[in-house]
């Protein structure tokens, strides 16, 4: 609590894991926040109605228990989560795929077994493949629910699917941004280790989170690699969810080719490597630290606050490295062209300086420079 | 809207109280860097807020520097109200003033209109920001005022600091292989002694932090209204940086106005004020400064054919061999492409190991920091060279990671090492070095063992002594201890030379 703003938070249980929903805002909209909240969950529980693999009326039984070659009509919300699920599996190359099949098939049946009819139904090719949501369901729940906060005219809220796939929007307090953490092994009294983030934008803002530590049971490996924890952020959750269970499947190098075919909205990335190295690209960056110094500029906070800030920046946000992970390497950059804008800039200006040159020798006394 | 002129006093307190703030952190960039202002402020803080650093390595590096984007909130400022980060904070500048402030008193005539060449800062600067377009960051950059100030802070007077006994004739002097930067000395005072002839003619004539903001300020909102003026010519000639016209006072160059606002305080008929107004357009009375297309475009054509030259002179025969950088410097294309020459490093290191580098490594390295094993040793457990760099050339690291990444190997040079050259029982490398990299074979040793002087022990005939054989390239870190302790025994070239090979490579420490 902070002056006139309150928080209410309320937790239920859905999907296999506690969704906790917080919003923030002034005390005379407490009762509509209330309701919003009881109403987002009760979105959620619909929403894993439909999408549970384990609710035998639910849209995803009725596909899986269905045999091949028979056409069936998907509900529209499951229709929509199927073709976001397909569109992700073509920019991750098939490291993220909705589609799972029995282990006696796994080297039978190729990964893809479903066919789209003119009139909106779909087919199994094969009777042995299932739908399964699990790596993007949770964030899929709360981009709904963030859509439906910002059309209630609520701003300021923290969703969270589980610890692992997190919306922000707005801020915690009147002066305070969410607090956001990323953890990805505990310490020998089991207290989560990782690190503490800022992401002090106004925007809403996914981050999927996916790794080891945790259960894992819905990563599907290509092959082998050394990433421990991969966290994608995003505006959209779903997106940024499936994502960040991709980075773990793929490989760090081949994902971010894969990322680069995304071409509206750059997902951050970053991750842990097995031996705790820290890697992120520089959108990730951006994300979580230029909208601070770009809006501490712009607000005209005391310089004196400013450098207080900055001081303590240094092997803060940035440098992951050296908050608390467990090994260390200084060789790794992001580098990004568009920064040669900066000298380009002031050559621009240095030229236009050289356009006055016949206003001025007119005007000035020859022995006078200025 | 009048903006209402503080006083001179207000000024010469921030001036002050500036100064002190850099004197202090530039006394406290020593090791162990472990102060409460320290905790609270960087000790490289002036640099830090420098916008040409910040835009020469972000833009060399191709990358967001994230530590010298504070450089942002001096730029925002002089687009808003112009140089004042010229008259109000920058160190050297209030030097200038303290300085004219002694000579005002001794009745010096120090004062007056430009001279012509005044547009030199532009041209540099063209260069300096060239440079960083191929992708580096010049020898040029050492010219920028906070640089200067901070490498003569760290290269001239701190080196009298480090040795106690300079005066005893006793105790020979411990740095004398490269004791001061001569080259900084010599252009200090050059610099200064030119400040006696016309007041701040660095910031008027070659600086170029002071171009850059003149720049950026030409189209700020806070600007000089001489209405009733009656051209008493008192304002041109207190104005510290000549920016106001000798031949009609109510013009003025905000390009080269500090805000210092002396004309104010100086007016008898108050009739200078300063006042926000719409920037554009520029009235006639605030000319920005014009310069001459053909000089620029031959600047333009000297850095475009420089910097490729300049990659290309590689210093003096393997020189690469032994060019060594502080530990976790970035890789030799990006360290040059982020260090500008401030030698905060060199003022950090309390071994001096640490040396600044003539042309030896080529032109491009001039004034960069190199390690002279000769001089010193990189110290166990320090990493201040790194907390005080200011643009992450030498990046920043947990101290228990210090020796994860090496700075190069040392080699053995057995027909220099006397255990194998006079049967010398001496091993003072074995005991140096910090990570037990050195491999010996064990032979004869004299009464203590490893604990015996070195190089005061013949062994018997017949019997090799205990000595060095190689070192363990995944073990040794190149910090330069052995190389430190040979050169104090053997006559000549040591036999323990620290190269850089191997610089950046992971240890299995």
């Amino acid at each position: 609590m902070n002056g006139d703003v309150h928080q209410i938070t309320i937790e239920q249980n859905h999907m296999g894991t506690t969704f906790e929903l917080t919003v923030s805002g002034p005390k005379s909209s407490l009762e509509k926040n209330e309701t919003a909240l009881l109403l987002a969950h009760e979105i959620i529980s619909q929403l894993e109605n439909e999408l549970s693999e384990f609710k035998t009326e639910s849209e995803v039984n009725r596909f899986n228990s269905i045999k091949a070659q028979i056409p069936i009509k998907l509900k529209e919300t499951t229709s929509r989560l199927l073709s976001i699920a397909l569109k992700l599996e073509k920019i991750t190359s098939g490291a993220y795929s909705p589609f799972t099949k029995s282990p006696k098939n796994i080297f039978l049946e190729p990964d893809r077994g479903v066919d789209f009819l003119s009139n909106g139904e779909i087919v199994k090719s094969h009777s042995d493949i299932y739908l399964e949501f699990g790596a993007i369901g949770k964030g899929y729940a709360l981009d709904i629910i963030s859509e439906y906060f910002l059309r209630s005219g609520i701003r300021n809220f923290c969703l969270s699917g589980g610890g692992s796939s997190i919306v922000v929007s707005g801020k915690a307090t009147q002066s305070t941004y969410w607090p956001l953490a990323w953890s990805w092994s505990k310490d020998q009294d089991g207290c989560p280790l990782g690190v503490e983030m800022q992401y002090e934008n106004e925007e809403p803002i996914a981050l999927g989170i996916s790794g080891f530590h945790e259960k894992g049971q819905h990563i599907k490996l290509k092959r082998p690699n050394s990433i421990l924890s991969a966290l994608v952020a995003h505006p959209n959750a779903a997106l940024a969810d499936a994502l960040s269970t991709a980075v773990i499947s793929s490989g760090w190098t081949d994902e971010m080719e894969s990322l680069s075919t995304i071409t509206d909205t750059a997902p951050g990335v970053a991750v842990i490597e097995d031996d705790h190295v820290p890697r992120w690209n520089s959108v990730f960056q951006t994300l979580i630290k230029a909208p601070f110094l770009i809006s501490a500029s712009l607000i005209g906070l005391t310089i004196s606050s400013i450098l207080s800030r900055f001081s303590l920046a240094d092997d803060g946000m940035i440098d992951l490295s050296s908050l608390g992970v467990d090994d260390f390497n200084p060789y790794l950059l992001e580098r990004n062209a568009a920064w040669i804008l900066l000298p380009v800039v002031i050559i621009v200006l240095i030229i236009v300086h050289t356009k006055r040159v016949k206003i001025l020798r007119r005007d000035r006394n020859p022995e006078d420079p200025t | 809207m009048n903006l209402g002129v503080p006083t001179r006093k207000v000024r010469i307190a921030v001036q002050f109280s500036m100064f002190s703030l850099w004197a202090a952190l530039v006394f406290l960039t020593k090791y162990p860097i472990d102060s409460w202002l320290t905790d609270i402020l960087p000790v490289s803080l002036f640099l830090r807020i420098d916008p040409l650093v910040m835009t020469v390595v972000c833009g060399g590096m191709r990358m967001a520097v994230t530590i010298t984007l504070l450089g942002l909130v001096t730029l925002g400022i002089s687009l808003l109200l112009g140089r004042v980060f010229c008259g109000w904070v920058c160190p050297f500048g209030t030097l200038f003033d303290f300085v004219g402030w002694f000579l005002r008193r001794a009745r010096v005539k120090f004062e007056g209109p430009s001279p012509s060449w005044f547009r030199l800062k532009y041209y540099l600067l063209a260069a300096i920001i060239l440079f960083s377009l191929f992708g580096g960051v010049s020898p040029l950059m050492g010219l920028d005022p906070i640089v200067i100030i901070t490498r003569v802070a760290a290269t001239v007077i701190e080196p009298f600091g480090k040795s106690a006994h300079l005066w005893s004739v006793d105790d020979p002097m411990k740095y004398f292989g490269a004791f001061v930067d001569f080259s900084t000395l010599l252009l200090f005072m050059v610099i200064m002694a030119g400040t006696t002839r016309l007041s701040r003619i660095w910031c008027r004539t070659a600086c170029p932090l002071g171009a850059y903001l003149g720049l950026t300020s030409r189209y700020s909102i806070l600007r000089r209204d001489a209405t009733g003026c009656v051209h008493c010519k008192i304002c041109a000639n207190h104005c510290p940086t000549g920016a106001i016209n000798f031949q009609n006072e109510e013009i003025y160059n905000e390009s080269e106005c500090i805000k210092c606002f002396l004309c104010s305080s100086e007016c008898p008929v108050d009739a200078n004020k300063f006042v926000f107004t719409k920037p554009t357009p520029i009235a006639p009375s605030h000319h920005p400064v014009s310069l001459e297309r053909r000089a620029l475009l031959a600047t333009t054509v000297a850095t475009a054919v420089a910097a490729p030259l300049m990659r290309l002179e590689a210093g003096e025969t393997n020189s690469s061999k032994r060019l060594l950088r502080p530990p976790m410097s970035r890789d030799e294309r990006d360290f040059l492409a982020s260090c500008i020459r401030c030698t905060e490093c060199i003022k950090a290191c309390p071994t001096g190991v640490l040396k600044t580098s003539g042309t030896e490594n080529g032109l491009r390295a001039f004034w960069s920091p190199v390690l002279i094993p000769t001089e010193g040793y990189c110290k166990e457990g320090c990493n201040a060279c790194s907390e005080a760099c200011p643009t992450d050339a030498i990046m920043k690291y947990p101290i228990e990671k210090k020796y994860s990444y090496k700075i190069g190997t040392a080699m053995l040079e057995s027909n220099r090492c006397i255990s194998y050259t006079e049967r010398k029982f001496c091993s003072e490398c074995i005991k140096a070095c910090p990570t037990n990299a050195i491999d010996y074979e064990v032979g004869w040793e004299p009464e203590g063992g490893f604990q015996a002087n070195g190089a005061d022990f013949p062994a018997p005939d017949g019997k090799t002594p205990t000595r060095p054989i190689y070192v363990d390239f995944e073990k040794c870190v190149g910090c330069g201890a052995c190389e430190f302790e040979c050169n104090k025994i053997v006559f000549g070239e040591p036999a323990m030379i620290t190269t850089s090979y191997g610089r950046g490579a992971p240890t299995s420490l």
